[in-house]
């Protein structure tokens, strides 16, 4: 079975963690996250008859990518970017944000998810250089959606 | 003369009967105060609404303020109380918590012991073996019998191998005699340790890896060959000797099977049959036989002589 591995990146308190709980059983305890910077978790997807084995590096938030471990990245065929609607610091600067992961993974297919939906009752504009997803960690709206789009463009 | 005197000594009477009718009608007016003063406090008293007005106010206020000084004394206080009581009195702790404590090593030793006394055992049913008088060999050398025999009891055993790319942290094969978990999720927590301890404690000019992960009973040997980690779980006592053997081991799997592939060729590559079949047959090849091994292959190379004739 083809096996991809997937990072879960943005600001902290955006919801990565919950949205992998979301998608996944999950194995390993919170505790990863503090004290090695990342958890891992993994589920598989079909998608137009093909499995895919999808390993998610939940990787702890950090206020700007550079500042997260290099090597976390290394062999990433997938990328999950985070923000959070309902605080505009977490988006604000998200363009740069997306050109450091395109340079540090240039082969890298890069999704981007604007969490909390179900605390905004509109959501806001966000200045984004493509399209994202609008979830709901909490509610569990179009979190499948998210890594489904993500194991299309991996295939 | 006597009547003048006569007379004063009844004006003295007059003026002590006057005196004791004052006297008389003061006390009675104290009385009179002292009746009135009475039945109000009487009247407080029967009547319980008033009373009830002045005490359970007094009674709340004096809750309230025991609730603060409890306040005050708790938490913090008397954990330290508590603290100070177990310090200063631990033979007695000891002496109450001995009967509990004490069973469960006791427990604990009996289970290990039978373990150990069951490997030995069936070690002595074979008395008659190749493997005894081996044994009897070795002891002529000085290595004592029953030493033989308890190493031989805590043998170590490969339970688990991987092949893990390096750079993703994917598995690329896993040959495994237990069922312990997801290899998935193991080869991804191996690579992230191994990456966060070389970045945590890596200092410049300093080549050092994380080569040997420890877990009670198990040691999990990690080695990196080409753009691959290697790793190796091994249950049992690991001594220098077997740590030797099984990193040999390793590193003719990696040139056999991982030396010439490209990058691409890696990640669509399974290597759990390549590693079932490398790691089925791993023996443990003690230091004597391996000297002994090495100096007769050094011997047939140096000498014409025919060992097989010799043998006959």
């Amino acid at each position: 079975m083809l096996s991809k591995k997937v990072i879960l990146i943005g600001n902290f308190g955006v919801g990565k963690t919950s949205l992998t709980e979301r998608f996944v059983h999950k194995r390993f305890s919170d505790e990863y996250l503090t004290t090695l910077g990342v958890r891992i978790d993994k589920k598989e997807v079909v998608v137009a008859h093909t499995k895919i084995n999808l390993v998610i590096w939940d990787i702890a938030g950090e206020v700007t990518q550079k500042k997260v471990n290099k090597s976390y990245y290394l062999g990433a065929s997938g990328v999950i970017y985070v923000f959070d609607l309902t605080r505009p610091v977490t988006y604000a600067s998200i363009t740069a944000e997306i050109s450091y992961v395109k340079e540090t993974l240039p082969q890298a297919k890069v999704v981007l998810v604007g969490n909390k939906l179900d605390l905004v009752e509109e959501a806001p504009t966000v200045e984004a250089p493509f399209h994202y997803h609008l979830t709901s960690a909490k509610t569990g709206e179009s979190v499948e959606a998210v890594f489904q789009d993500l194991a299309t463009k991996l295939i | 003369m006597s009547d003048d005197l006569n007379d004063k000594f009844s004006k003295v009477d007059v003026f002590f009967e006057m005196f004791e009718e004052m006297l008389e009608r003061q006390n009675k007016y104290v009385r009179r105060l002292i009746e009135k003063e009475l039945e109000e406090l009487k009247q407080t008293f029967s009547d319980q609404h008033p009373l009830r007005e002045v005490v359970v106010p007094a009674i709340d206020e004096r809750i309230v303020k025991i609730k603060a000084e409890l306040n005050d004394v708790s938490g913090d206080t008397i954990v330290k109380a508590i603290r100070k009581q177990i310090k200063e009195s631990q033979s007695d702790m000891i002496d109450a918590l001995f009967p509990i404590i004490g069973k469960l090593i006791k427990k604990y030793i009996s289970v290990e012991m039978e373990r150990l006394s069951e490997n030995i055992n069936r070690q002595i049913d074979n008395t008659f073996s190749f493997a005894s008088i081996k044994r009897e060999f070795l002891s002529l050398f000085g290595i004592k019998e029953k030493d033989q025999l308890l190493k031989q009891a805590a043998a170590p055993t490969i339970e688990e191998v991987y092949v893990i790319y390096q750079d993703s942290g994917l598995l690329l094969g896993q040959y495994t005699l237990t069922d312990i978990t997801d290899h998935d999720l193991i080869a991804g927590m191996l690579t992230a340790i191994k990456s966060f301890v070389k970045d945590t404690f890596q200092q410049e000019g300093e080549t050092g890896d994380l080569d040997t992960i420890e877990y009670g009973t198990f040691k999990i040997i990690l080695t990196n060959f080409h753009r691959y980690y290697l790793v190796v779980v091994v249950s049992g006592v690991v001594d220098l000797h077997f740590k030797e053997n099984v990193l040999e081991h390793m590193r003719t799997f990696g040139e056999q099977h991982l030396a010439e592939l490209s990058s691409e060729a890696l990640q669509n590559k399974d290597f759990s049959s390549n590693l079932k079949d490398h790691w089925q047959h791993f023996k443990n090849v003690d230091p004597l036989t391996k000297r002994a091994n090495e100096f007769t292959s050094h011997v047939k190379q140096k000498s014409n002589f025919d060992w097989k004739f010799w043998r006959w």
